[in-house]
């Protein structure tokens, strides 16, 4: 087998052949290594790489197979871990150059959980700024490429990790979602983004972000390697005082099971209010799709549904200022200027906006526990639109189907319009690839689930992809 | 809300240009009119969701 073809491999095909010794961990490193080396630097994926340690750490698990002892499937996997994500004795930048010297001596618990497993770390993935903006336009470390069409983002902030999971650079990554961050760039590069549900994986150690609205997620090739790498991840911790202590079930059983019989609900209102025809089309496919699967289909109502760009950034943007608070009056100069403008704004948000925010929150919450008694899981796109052009998130605004669209408009949130609700009610929600626009640019089907109910969310994304088997399409190839 | 804003800048010890506080006064306007939904709603019966998690715990 190639290395490139060792590098398409799913994390579950890898680890199989891991485990039965077809392949060396060292082997696989190596192989992942090099295609860093040949395609790493258009895409800009990594901030920092770490062959010599990856290498070493591959020597030392094999040894360990020798041996006898073989952790988990995620022995010998390559991954790469959002830049945001703390790791001892790793630079950790958060994209910023605050951060930019940064040798954390504490591991986050989600590295750590990994370290654990058996999992080799390649590097640390480009982001978005301090996880403030989803176009992963980075002044300090560059840009990072969408590797369906370099001219064109790959969303964030998790941009670098979808980027690199979709060219074949890790086998699987992590990222942070705050208001569709792991979601919507793996919509935009056609991998698979896995927001859990809030309280489901810890964020001690996450760098930055809001602390209500984030959360920490996969970026994989699959349905499955997300309910492997969610395994790993998921429980408590005493360290982050939102983690929850609802039991962990098997989630790679849990994604087998079949779905006849089960209802998805399509929103009335709002998700589909404002989206690419191509986009459109693409999840009414699914639709039928889910349809054919003998699932059935229900419209449903969250009354509230358009206020909830109001509370998301009510409530998130005076949280980032008051996480970045000490920065910002200390080293102003050491940001970028649009993400300095959006820490001076959440500055100049009454506590009053705070707080009703937090109560409409609540409200829509409790909309969508009410949807969710009727249905097993929500069906509607990820992003309204594909990857949009690099010079287009520069001007600010965007050709959708012959409109002008504004990029920056708070109140539109183009990007994240679909993926925000979710930030907001804390539900499960996950990104699945659902096809292609004409000019080959990857679309995201958005799937949430009950509170804590990944396993049946991760079983209806599961039997989809089955079907329609957009995660085996050619792999994207940077042009 | 130009005052405003230009007290922040300021007071980070950060030079905007004119076009650069103009966007932010936008921004920061469009914000604030975004919120200004919020106060159409009856939000008598609704604590704020802090508890949110506190729900989730057993």
């Amino acid at each position: 087998m190639t290395n490139r073809a060792l590098c398409d491999l799913t994390l579950s095909d890898l680890g199989d052949r891991i485990r039965r010794r077809d392949v060396s961990c060292v082997d696989v490193a190596e192989a992942y290594l090099q295609q860093i080396e040949e395609n790493g630097k258009k895409l800009n994926a990594y901030i920092t790489l770490l062959p010599e340690t990856a290498k070493e750490q591959a020597r030392a698990l094999d040894r360990e197979i020798q041996s006898g002892r073989y952790r988990s499937v995620m022995h010998g996997i390559p991954v790469g871990l959002k830049d945001c994500l703390a790791t001892r004795g790793v630079r950790t930048t958060a994209g910023s150059k605050i951060f930019a010297d940064w040798v954390p001596d504490y591991d986050s618990t989600v590295a750590s959980r990994l370290r654990e497993s058996g999992a080799v770390l390649l590097g640390k993935h480009n982001m978005h700024e301090l996880a403030l903006g989803g176009t992963n336009i980075n002044p300090f470390y560059g840009t990072a490429r969408n590797p369906w069409d370099s001219e064109r983002i790959p969303g964030g902030s998790s941009g670098g990790s979808a980027s690199a999971v979709a060219s074949g650079l890790c086998a699987a990554a992590l990222g942070t979602d705050g208001a569709g961050s792991v979601r919507m760039p793996a919509a935009l590069c056609g991998v698979v983004g896995l927001k859990p549900t809030y309280g489901r994986v810890s964020r001690f150690g996450v760098i930055g972000g809001s602390w209500s609205s984030d959360h920490v997620g996969t970026i994989t090739r699959s349905v499955e390697d997300a309910a492997i790498l969610l395994q790993v991840i998921a429980g408590v911790d005493p360290r982050d005082p939102t983690s929850a202590r609802t039991p962990v079930p098997n989630y790679r059983d849990a994604i087998r099971a079949d779905v006849k019989g089960l209802k998805f609900g399509v929103p009335k209102a709002y998700f589909f209010d404002l989206l690419a025809r191509e986009v459109g089309d693409g999840v009414r496919q699914a639709v039928s799709v889910l349809e054919g699967l003998g699932m059935i289909g229900v419209e449903i109502s969250v009354p509230h549904i358009n206020y909830v760009t109001a509370a998301e950034w009510a409530v998130v943007r005076p949280e980032r200022s008051a996480w970045s608070d000490e920065y910002v009056r200390t080293r102003p100069q050491d940001h970028g200027r649009d993400v300095l403008a959006r820490l001076l704004m959440g500055k100049l948000i009454p506590a009053v906006d705070y707080l009703n925010g937090q109560r409409v929150r609540c409200l829509i919450t409790r909309e969508f526990e009410d949807a969710l008694k009727q249905v097993d899981v929500i069906v509607s796109p990820t992003s309204p639109v594909a990857a949009p052009r690099i010079d287009d998130c520069v001007s600010g605004s965007l050709d959708v189907d012959g409109q002008r669209m504004d990029l920056v408009d708070v109140s539109v949130s183009l990007l994240t319009r679909c993926t925000i609700p979710f930030n907001v009610t804390g539900h499960p929600a996950v990104s699945v690839p659902c096809g292609f626009t004409d000019s080959g640019l990857p679309i995201g089907l958005q799937l949430t689930g009950r509170a804590f109910g990944e396993g049946d969310l991760l079983r209806v994304a599961f039997a989809y992809e089955h079907e329609t088997g957009w995660f085996s399409k050619k792999r994207a190839r940077h042009r | 809300m130009e005052d405003e804003v230009r007290r922040v800048i300021r007071e980070a010890g950060v030079k905007f240009t004119d076009e650069e506080v103009e966007s932010l006064v936008r921004e920061i306007t469009g914000l604030l009119h975004l919120f200004r939904q919020m106060d159409q709603l009856d939000l008598t019966q609704v604590e704020p969701a802090t508890k949110f998690s506190r729900e989730h715990l057993p």
